[in-house]
């Protein structure tokens, strides 16, 4: 712990300077998670200098500040007087349910400390103990599968919703998604009823199919409707249920010769390849207060950093805090998947081993909960390339 | 509304106004208004008998049904009032009067399409969804509908049915803004009667009902079930088992009895989270049970089709109306699912066809 602290308030000593003021700071909630003690919420800031000085003091877990905005932003919930919104999106890796969770992601057992690799058993093989918590890990596969969900959200924003490009904001979140945060929008005033409306038509929670049955159903159609068609269209020849090949001839086939059940599972299946996997939580609570761009994100030592090229983005490089830390730490690791951070090979660790790491490295593995600091360090075998001076040419 | 108010105000009519003689008929017909609100759920329109009657008599009935002090009439009353307008609405066939009345009313932007004489409305989406929320059908979801850029695009019955959930919601403002004024005491034998034929108030959202656990709805079992297995159970889930079994009596300890095989279980964090729920801790608000509707946007809900029927809360379960065996039904085609339908949908569709 102490050395996750002291890597974070190195952080904010150096680079606090990036963080930024909200828009009408004065009228948001912020709030932090110290290393130790219970989360800090309902704090106001005018200006965003004091709200830096304060992280370079704590150094703490987490920062937050509310998407909302409020007339008394340090009430209590209730008292706080709500005036509107950003909407905001977060798309995490392990709702993708991608099939390399099976390789990377662990369990592990809070009665006798098992961790394994896999899908969480219901009771500890060891211990008979059924206090099991998952423990889900994000590889660049997983990474890249949020960003196919990005680009169709993305779509979502532009097309059905009007959102110009210029008014979306994509962040890395600092663990195994992103975050897109919207501009000022129509969408600022709705409450949380309105905003689970648009959470359930990014998802398609409560489409009908009898929605998509007319002939005149066509590829060119906005929102789901089309997407919807050209689905279809694209169907192979010989795709259940329909008997014809040619779209036009499948819409008649939808509107007049399919039964509920055939229709019911075509708009499942266009459905589920085209909503775009969100967490509803995010979207459509408006009391949240939502982690900070360029702070740490405790859960990996990342940053959540901005993406203005999210195709290329490489968080494991582009989002590790302090790369130019040569500092060398020595740690026990139980158990690990192969992993890379700035292009320096690690693992895969199968059973407890002793290695010595870059601060970097070792704030990533202690903050996923799979090393402790280790002293004295006996081996550096763990690494498949060389120490930090190596590192900007490693592969 | 903004025409019969503006007729209202120049008749320089006042509260004292209503028992005298001369405006025997305004009172009579704000009773009436009241009454029928109450036992039809819908207000007649009288407007062709006597305009001035007709309109004067809106203000008295809101003023009669605010002193009625029982908050839960206003939205019977409202809603009542509301139906009235929508009627009224589908009947008139002048084009460009929802623009009006959305426009001067409630200000909402509107751009009428006609194609092949039908007429479509684009609103933007946000305005649509804060009024849509409210309808429990399906086809009143935004996913269900043609959203493009920004906008959805509704026919013209539709754009009406959205038109009443506002009038009745301005109508509640008004009435909720009005301090009951001070009146001749002839009226308060018209509030008496009034008052002993409201209808009783509806099943609270925290009300504590009688459930056997084997009677309660398939999203709390399967939150339990998980509980007991010792699995993750989602926040909804969570919060959906803490606020239903405090609405059918459990107490906050009975609740905490059922956390301790959850994986990530900590007593004082468990505690202090039902409390809150319970509204014994922080904001002392307590929580209603999550909606159905609610459920299935976090993905918690595991709908029974036959007990969970036409219910849209967790706490009405099971529905009371059981459609007979429905799984057992043999495959229907489409002309028949055409059938089942509402009369809005095929419209729109039809309609949308139209506009090709």
């Amino acid at each position: 712990m102490m050395l996750l602290k002291r890597y974070f308030k190195e952080y904010y000593f150096k680079h606090s300077d990036r963080i930024s003021a909200p828009k009408n700071i004065e009228s948001r909630e912020f709030g932090y998670f110290p290393f130790n003690g219970a989360m800090v919420r309902h704090l106001t800031f005018s200006d965003i200098g004091i709200f830096r000085a304060l992280l370079v003091k704590e150094g703490p877990a987490g920062v937050y500040c509310s998407n909302s905005e409020y007339q008394e932003p340090a009430a209590e919930m209730q008292k706080k007087g709500w005036i509107r919104a950003q909407l905001i999106f977060d798309i995490d890796a392990d709702a993708l349910k991608l099939p390399c969770k099976n390789e990377h992601d662990l369990w592990f057992c809070k009665q006798c400390g098992r961790k394994e690799f896999g899908m969480r058993p219901e009771v500890c093989p060891s211990c008979k103990g059924s206090r099991i918590l998952d423990m889900p890990w994000a590889c660049r596969n997983c990474i890249q599968g949020t960003k196919k969900e990005v680009f169709k959200l993305l779509e979502f924003l532009e097309g059905d919703f009007g959102i110009s490009r210029s008014q979306i904001t994509i962040y890395f979140s600092g663990n195994a998604g992103f975050h897109i945060e919207i501009g000022e929008s129509q969408y600022d005033e709705l409450d949380q009823h309105g905003r689970s409306e648009i959470s359930d038509y990014l998802t398609a929670q409560g489409v009908m199919a009898q929605t998509f049955e007319t002939t005149k159903l066509l590829p060119s159609d906005p929102g789901w409707r089309g997407r919807v068609a050209r689905y279809i269209r694209d169907l192979p020849p010989g795709s259940k249920p329909f008997k014809s090949a040619e779209f036009e001839k499948r819409a008649f086939e939808m509107a007049s010769d399919l039964d509920q059940d055939e229709m019911d599972n075509l708009v499942a299946s266009a459905v589920s390849s085209n909503n775009v996997k969100i967490d509803a939580m995010v979207t459509t609570d408006i009391h949240r207060v939502f982690r900070m761009p360029e702070t740490l994100n405790n859960k990996t030592g990342l940053v959540k950093r901005k993406c203005t090229e999210i195709s290329s983005f490489d968080p494991f490089s582009e989002a590790v805090a302090l790369p130019e830390e040569d500092e060398m730490i020595s740690l026990k690791v139980d158990i690990c998947p192969q992993i890379s951070l700035c292009n320096q090979n690690f693992g895969p660790v199968v059973k407890p081993t002793a290695v010595k790491v870059p601060l970097y490295l070792a704030v990533y593995l202690i903050s996923r909960g799979v090393a402790k600091i280790d002293v004295p360090a006996t081996d550096t075998t763990g690494i498949s390339q060389q120490p930090r001076g190596n590192l900007a040419s490693a592969a | 509304m903004k025409s019969a108010g503006d007729f209202v105000r120049q008749t320089e009519f006042s509260v004292n106004d209503v028992v005298k003689p001369g405006f025997h008929n305004v009172l009579a017909r704000a009773e009436e208004r009241v009454v029928e609100a109450f036992t039809k759920g819908r207000v007649s329109d009288k407007t062709d008998q006597d305009r001035d009657v007709e309109w004067l008599s809106f203000p008295v009935a809101l003023m009669l049904v605010r002193l009625m002090k029982l908050d839960h009439v206003i939205r019977v009353y409202a809603l009542a009032e509301a139906r009235r307008s929508e009627i009224a609405l589908r009947q008139e066939r002048v084009q460009g009067v929802e623009d009006e009345i959305f426009q001067n009313n409630f200000s909402i932007k509107l751009e009428r399409i006609t194609k092949n004489a039908n007429p479509y409305y684009k609103i933007g989406i946000s305005d649509y969804v804060k009024r849509a929320v409210h309808f429990h059908k399906s086809e009143w979801k935004l996913v269900n509908r043609i959203v493009d850029r920004g906008e959805v695009t509704l026919p013209r019955d539709d754009l009406i049915r959205l038109i009443r959930e506002e009038v009745q919601e301005l109508i509640v403002s008004r009435l909720q803004s009005i301090n009951p004024p001070k009146v001749p005491p002839e009226l308060d034998q018209t509030v008496k009667r009034l008052i002993q034929l409201a209808p009783p108030p509806p099943r609270s959202a925290y009300t504590i009902i009688n459930v056997k656990p084997e009677d309660y709805p398939p999203c709390v079992r399967e939150a339990l079930n998980l509980l007991e297995k010792g699995q993750n159970v989602p926040h909804y889930g969570r919060f959906l088992m803490a606020t239903y079994l405090l609405a059918v009596g459990k107490s906050v300890d009975d609740i905490m009895a059922l956390f301790p095989k959850a994986p990530d279980f900590k007593a004082s964090v468990t505690k202090y989270q039902v409390e809150h729920i319970a509204g014994l801790k922080g904001g002392r608000t307590r929580y209603s049970v999550p909606s159905c509707k609610t459920l299935q946007t976090h993905s918690f809900c595991f709908k029974d089709p036959v007990k969970c029927y036409e219910i849209s809360t967790p706490l009405q379960y099971p529905s009371r109306k059981r459609p007979e065996e429905p799984k057992e039904q043999p495959k229907k085609k489409r002309e028949s699912q055409s059938r089942s339908k509402t009369k809005s949908q095929t419209e729109e569709r039809r309609d949308w066809k139209k506009t090709r």
